[in-house]
């Protein structure tokens, strides 16, 4: 632990720190433009220096290893020329057009100015002009202002694991650049929004639409995945500006996938905002009453295990509280939350959730990776991968969902369920580098538990992870990595037809139901329907579900209302309202809550307090927000002789950009995907046909 | 002056072969064995002891550089020679590499020794095409003789040298953008600590040392420390090849003993300024990376490290570009600045904005177009740039100017005086 | 109740009856007046004399009714009334309107709740599902 002096007082700081890390542990604020706590060192922006004793020139703090007996100034004229200095540098090719920046505001260039630079300008020769890039559809640029801190390309080369930013020319001319007019690949490009210091890189949906100053700021969950990554949603009036990601370790780190960035146009689009009755076989816009009116008589007149309910992928925690205390009262067995037929929630919690913690793969030496694309389902969780990655020589191996660059080094070891068992056997080469870990980690995808022998692989996935030393005292590598944002609530809560009798999503749809009531229940197949099922749709977007619906009861957004989602670790976190439902959309508790009382068998939870103390009795290890419950390891008891399915694991997700109904609905997310399937071709020129 | 029997480069001028033959006739490879024989403590002493000092620029004593190399280390350790001679105003490396290829080489088998290296890169300037030939002509004819490779002159060291061509950036003569060069990146310096002495090439401890500083190493070890140390002045001992270009009558590339008087060198081997003495106005004594001399100074300057420090200027590389007073030396100046702006790597903010203002201002400079206040914003422009940087390029384009500033301030201000007054009659 | 005290005032009634000559009326009734040519009041210049407009009994009294041609006489724009020299109207004049303020036709700014048509986009808008 080396001791050293940062303007008189006295700091000791870890090995391996740097002088910026011992200034700021001794109260000092540095001003920094390259730097990055989570990049690698770049040292260029030159912005950090500071007397050192016994050093003739200022240090760069932010490179410099902290030394035991080092002697550093901060607050000397020497180092206050020099950050004088650089910032008038900085500023003499920057455009002072900081009243049209999107940047301004948040800006760091403008805030050190501020702080220790110039108060004008003695630079009379012209600025330099730079061509703006184009980056694809998500990533605007205003290279004129970029000052050259390289945050991008190393965020690029270094987390998301693309090379596809860099620095062309040199001196004056240098410029940061794609070499080709293509756009970035990356599911994690927009962050490169946030790390830009100045406002050369924005956010295109975003650009020139509101000031940082005038947004409500509002702390939300994710819902594009089940990472749960911890967003803020910005908010002017009554509309979602943007979406920004929040620090959270032990999740996001401050990353945040491209789909939950950009997805919110699709809050604005296609929006169920009032209820609608089937009259003449054609949807009608009715009042509430008449909607639940309709509802409930239907409900009634079907027998009880004729009724099913089926929820969708981002419904909230609470929702599916009153669709438990509904359905139990009407008494149908008949509730799944897996609407794409994963057969997970039979076994102990530790069979559905990702046991080792996000955190923890950054104690993992070994991934198994069983019928999962992490970088599509999960993509902040994938990052963390190969944060590890790049940390320890480490050996991945996948099973089934080949042909994806995972951006880091993977072994694919075969394609479906055979190859698991071999493993189990000691078949394979790769059983030797797993067994030699300490601490191995299994992911197993949605891929390999949704299909009729899903159990079996869970269990000899369970079998995986037991021989090969993933479950040891203080660690736990069995892991299930869902890509809903509601489900390891809904199997929390029990909400699965359960063993004896009760149909599952696949069983209501072969016509095992009268009336299906489909709560955001978007990502079925409903064209195989019997004409004469009733359906009932309570959601926010007219997706693929609501046409079929013959009763239509308008729900909110997950920005719309307060929610608590159970993200794929078992973490329930607590979203909050950010904006209100449009129209005369409700939220979703409110109106099983009403449905209720027009069916006649009243659910008596009347305020969210009252639901979620109700979530809390049903999982009381949902009770603490932010708080995981870690689930005690047990095997499930073997599903018996199901027989296996010889067809390869597929991932769940084949377009990224296209997983849930808002995204569906954006129009960001469509040219995403318009370009992807272009396979990022080269921007339209002109004479390109 | 210096004796003829105690020059190093024989060859210099090459009046003889280049290539083995002539090499071994000049007594290159003589006792080569011997001298790796003679173990690491024993040969970092002897170049400790002969007070060699880096002939790249920057004079730091070669011994106490190649003692840094840590004595124990597992993997590989590397030798890099520095033949990415690119400074204004030099061609001493040049000479090396066309006429006395073999020292070189030599050289490195002698520095490998030394620092226990296991293999050595020569990064050539991309412009050096001829010179690359012969380079890598000797290093072949090294190895066919036996003198590289598994046993290097029967002595047991293994040691393999590679020359890599560079593709003519100025900024890979850095020693860390020359590393980053050589690994395939773009030519950028790298942060110091740590020093390539830790990790350097590859992540491994490395040496990178100039062309000259190697190549007379096997000399000083053949002659004796106490030889090298001889000659010279204290501290600034041994010989030194000055390339001397620009107002004299016979440029030339000699060399010679450090400390020999400016106006000695310029007399004996160059048949003196153009017109005489008098005639003379400027000299940049190290390659255009240092401040100039007025002849005021010259008059009686010695050119060695120390001494010209003391003139607050340097000797660098010693490429002495002379100017006599026909000469527009702002207008020299503000090639210089331009030629820094144009070679900045645009790495680190003061050098990449900085090297361009400085270079506008220069050009108005010369014409005069400019106020006197902007004489002082000069300076204060050099003075932000000036130690504020990762590498040296960024002090290298500053010092030119100061000097400017600092002897010729008078021209400056009488250019902006005529000017306004010359505007003020246009109006 | 005397018609005419509803719309015109008895001094405006008193002085056309007395003092007016009928000049002409146009296609809606309106008609338009100057003083009686009297010797040695009227002066020689025409811009001197009194013209006005009596509309007629029945109607909501309207200025801007007043046809071009008969509202450049009234202004003393023009010395003779449309009647003896007419508009000369350029092809590219459009036809006068009367005031639309207060009817449906008036001007409402883009963007306004009573406008017809497309409104601006504003914040908060969203795009309802339609089957």
């Amino acid at each position: 632990m080396p001791k050293l002096t940062v303007d008189g007082v006295e700091v000791e700081v870890p090995v391996g720190s740097t002088v910026l890390q011992a200034c700021e542990a001794a109260g000092r604020e540095i001003p920094i433009f390259c730097f990055h706590p989570r990049l690698n060192i770049a040292g260029s922006c030159r912005m950090c220096l500071v007397e050192m004793e016994k050093s003739p020139k200022p240090v760069a703090s932010c490179a410099m290893p902290a030394a035991d007996g080092m002697v550093i100034k901060t607050d000397t004229p020497l180092v206050h020329k020099a950050r004088r200095g650089v910032l008038e540098f900085l500023l003499i090719n920057h455009p002072l057009d900081c009243p049209i920046c999107d940047q301004g505001g948040e800006c760091d260039l403008q805030d050190i100015t501020l702080f220790y630079g110039p108060d004008q300008s003695r630079y009379t020769e012209n600025k330099r002009p730079v061509v703006d890039k184009y980056l694809g559809p998500l990533v605007s640029t205003h290279m004129t202002r970029c000052i050259h801190c390289t945050r991008c390309i190393r965020f690029l080369d270094e987390v998301a694991g693309v090379e596809e930013l860099g620095a062309v020319q040199r001196g004056e001319h240098m410029e940061i650049t794609n070499w080709i007019e293509a756009s970035l690949t990356s599911e994690l490009q927009g962050n490169i929004i946030d790390l830009c210091p100045v406002g050369a890189l924005n956010s295109k949906p975003y650009e020139y639409k509101a000031r940082t100053w005038e947004l409500r700021k509002t702390e939300s969950i994710d819902v594009s995945d089940a990472v749960g990554s911890n967003i803020r949603v910005d908010a002017r009036g009554n509309e979602v500006m943007r979406i920004v990601p929040r620090l959270h370790e032990g999740i996001n780190e401050e990353w945040l996938s491209d789909k939950g960035r950009f997805l919110y146009d699709g809050l604005k689009k296609r929006r169920l905002d009032r209820p609608m009755v089937r009259r003449d076989g054609q949807l009608q816009p009715a009042d509430w009453r008449i909607a639940l009116d309709a509802a409930a008589a239907r409900l009634k007149g079907t027998a009880p295990e004729r009724i099913g309910f089926v929820i969708g992928d981002l419904v909230d925690a609470e929702t599916m509280v009153l669709v438990r205390e509904l359905a139990a009262r009407i008494g149908t067995p008949n509730v799944d939350c897996r609407q794409d037929g994963s057969r997970l929630g039979y076994g102990p919690r530790a069979s559905w959730l990702f046991n080792s913690t996000i955190e923890g793969i950054e104690r993992a030496d070994a991934f198994l990776l069983v019928g999962t694309n992490p970088r599509h389902e999960a993509a902040v969780l994938n990052a963390r991968i190969r944060k590890r990655s790049r940390q320890i020589p480490m050996p991945v191996g996948r099973i089934g969902a080949a042909g994806i660059d995972l951006t880091y080094e993977v072994q694919d070891l075969g394609a479906g369920v055979q190859t698991l068992s071999d493993l189990l056997a000691g078949g394979i080469g790769f059983a030797k580098e797993l067994r030699a870990a300490q601490n191995p980690m299994v992911i197993l995808g949605s891929g390999a538990t949704a299909r009729a022998d899903g159990l079996a692989v869970l269990d000899l996935a369970m079998r995986v992870a037991d021989e090969f030393g993933a479950i040891s005292e203080g660690w736990n590598g069995f892991n299930v990595l869902h890509h809903a944002a509601s489900r390891v609530a809904g199997l929390d809560l029990g909400l699965v037809p359960g063993q004896g009798g009760g149909l599952d999503v696949a069983g209501m749809l072969a016509g095992g139901v009268d009336v299906l009531f489909l709560i955001g229940a978007d990502e079925l197949d409903l064209s195989g329907l019997s004409p004469d099922v009733h359906v009932i749709y309570q959601g926010h977007h007219g997706d693929r579900s609501a046409p079929r619906a013959d009763v239509i009861l308008p729900g909110a957004a997950w920005t719309e209302k307060h929610g608590t989602y159970v993200n794929t670790e078992g973490r329930p976190q607590r979203a909050k309202l950010a904006v209100m439902p449009p129209g005369e959309a409700r939220e979703d508790w409110k109106i099983l809550r009403a449905l209720s009382d027009v069916l006649g068998v009243t659910v008596k939870l009347d305020t969210l307090g009252a639901v979620r103390a109700r979530l809390a009795e049903l999982a009381p290890f949902l009770a603490t927000p932010d708080v995981i419950v870690p689930a005690a390891w047990e095997r499930a008891a073997g599903p018996g002789d199901l027989g296996f399915d010889r067809a390869p694991f597929v991932s769940p997700i084949t377009e990224y950009y296209q997983t849930n109904a808002i995204a569906r609905a954006s129009g960001v997310m469509a040219e995403c995907t318009k370009l992807r399937l272009a396979e990022h071709s080269i921007k339209a020129t002109g004479t390109h046909g | 002056m210096l004796r003829d029997q105690d020059r190093i480069f024989t060859n210099l001028y090459g009046e003889q072969s280049p290539w083995i033959d002539g090499a071994r006739a000049r007594g290159d490879w003589s006792n080569t064995k011997d001298l790796i024989l003679l173990g690491r403590e024993a040969i970092v002493d002897g170049i400790k002891k002969s007070g060699l000092r880096g002939r790249g620029g920057a004079g730091f004593p070669t011994g106490m550089k190649w003692s840094f190399m840590p004595k124990q280390s597992e993997g590989p350790t590397y030798l890099v020679v520095n033949a990415d001679e690119s400074e204004p105003g030099t061609c001493k490396d040049r000479e090396i590499l066309r006429h006395e290829p073999h020292k070189l080489v030599e050289g490195c088998v002698v520095a490998a020794a030394g620092m226990g290296c296991t293999a050595g890169y020569i990064f050539i300037r991309g412009e050096f095409v001829r010179e690359g030939q012969a380079l890598e002509r000797a290093v072949a004819e090294a190895y066919e003789a036996g003198y590289l490779g598994k046993d290097c002159c029967g002595s047991g060291m293994s040691f393999d040298l590679y020359v890599h061509r560079g593709a003519g950036a100025y900024i890979c003569g850095e020693e860390t953008a020359l590393l980053q060069a050589l690994e395939g990146t773009k030519g950028q310096p790298r942060l110091k600590p740590p020093f390539p002495a830790m990790v350097g090439l590859y992540g491994r401890p490395t040496t990178i040392n100039n062309v000259e500083s190697i190549a007379v190493t096997p000399t000083i070890l053949r002659r004796g420390p106490e030889w090298f140390a001889g000659i010279g002045r204290p501290n600034n001992t041994g010989t030194k090849i000055f390339c001397i270009s620009g107002h004299v009558n016979r440029p030339c590339t000699v060399e010679e003993q450090l400390g020999i008087p400016l106006k000695e060198l310029l007399e004996k081997h160059c048949g003196g300024v153009r017109g005489g003495w008098n005639n003379l106005l400027a000299v940049i004594p190290g390659g255009s990376s240092v401040p100039l001399l007025p002849k005021s100074i010259c008059d009686d300057v010695l050119m060695d490290f120390d001494s010209l420090r003391a003139v607050t200027s340097g000797l660098g590389t010693a490429g002495v570009i002379v100017m006599d007073k026909s000469t527009d030396v702002v207008k020299a100046i503000a090639r210089l600045s331009k030629f820094y702006m144009h070679e900045s790597c645009g790495q680190c903010t003061p050098c990449r904005e900085g090297t361009g203002w400085l270079w506008r201002m220069m050009e108005r400079m010369v014409k005069g177009e400019c106020r006197l206040e902007d004489i002082d914003l000069l300076q204060d422009v050099t003075k932000q740039i000036e130690g504020h940087t990762i590498c040296a390029l960024g002090d290298a384009a500053a010092w030119p100017v100061q000097g400017l500033i600092r002897h010729f301030r008078p021209e400056l201000e009488r250019r902006i005086r005529e000017q306004g007054e010359a505007r003020r009659l246009a109006a | 109740m005397l018609k005419w005290l509803s719309f015109n005032a008895l001094g405006t009634w008193l002085t056309t009856r007395f003092r007016g000559e009928l000049v002409g009326q146009d296609e809606l009734g309106n008609r338009y007046y100057r003083n009686k040519a009297v010797k040695g009041l009227n002066a020689a210049d025409w811009r001197a004399e009194r013209r006005w407009v009596v509309y007629p009994d029945g109607v909501e009294p309207e200025p801007t009714l007043v046809p071009p041609g008969w509202s450049g006489w009234l202004h003393k724009r023009f010395e003779h009334p449309p009647t003896v020299a007419p508009l000369q109207v350029k092809p590219w004049e459009k036809p006068a309107l009367p005031n639309l303020t207060g009817t449906p036709y008036a001007y409402v700014p883009p963007g306004s709740e009573r406008g017809r048509g497309q409104r601006d986009r504003a914040t908060g808008d969203y795009e309802a599902w339609t089957p």
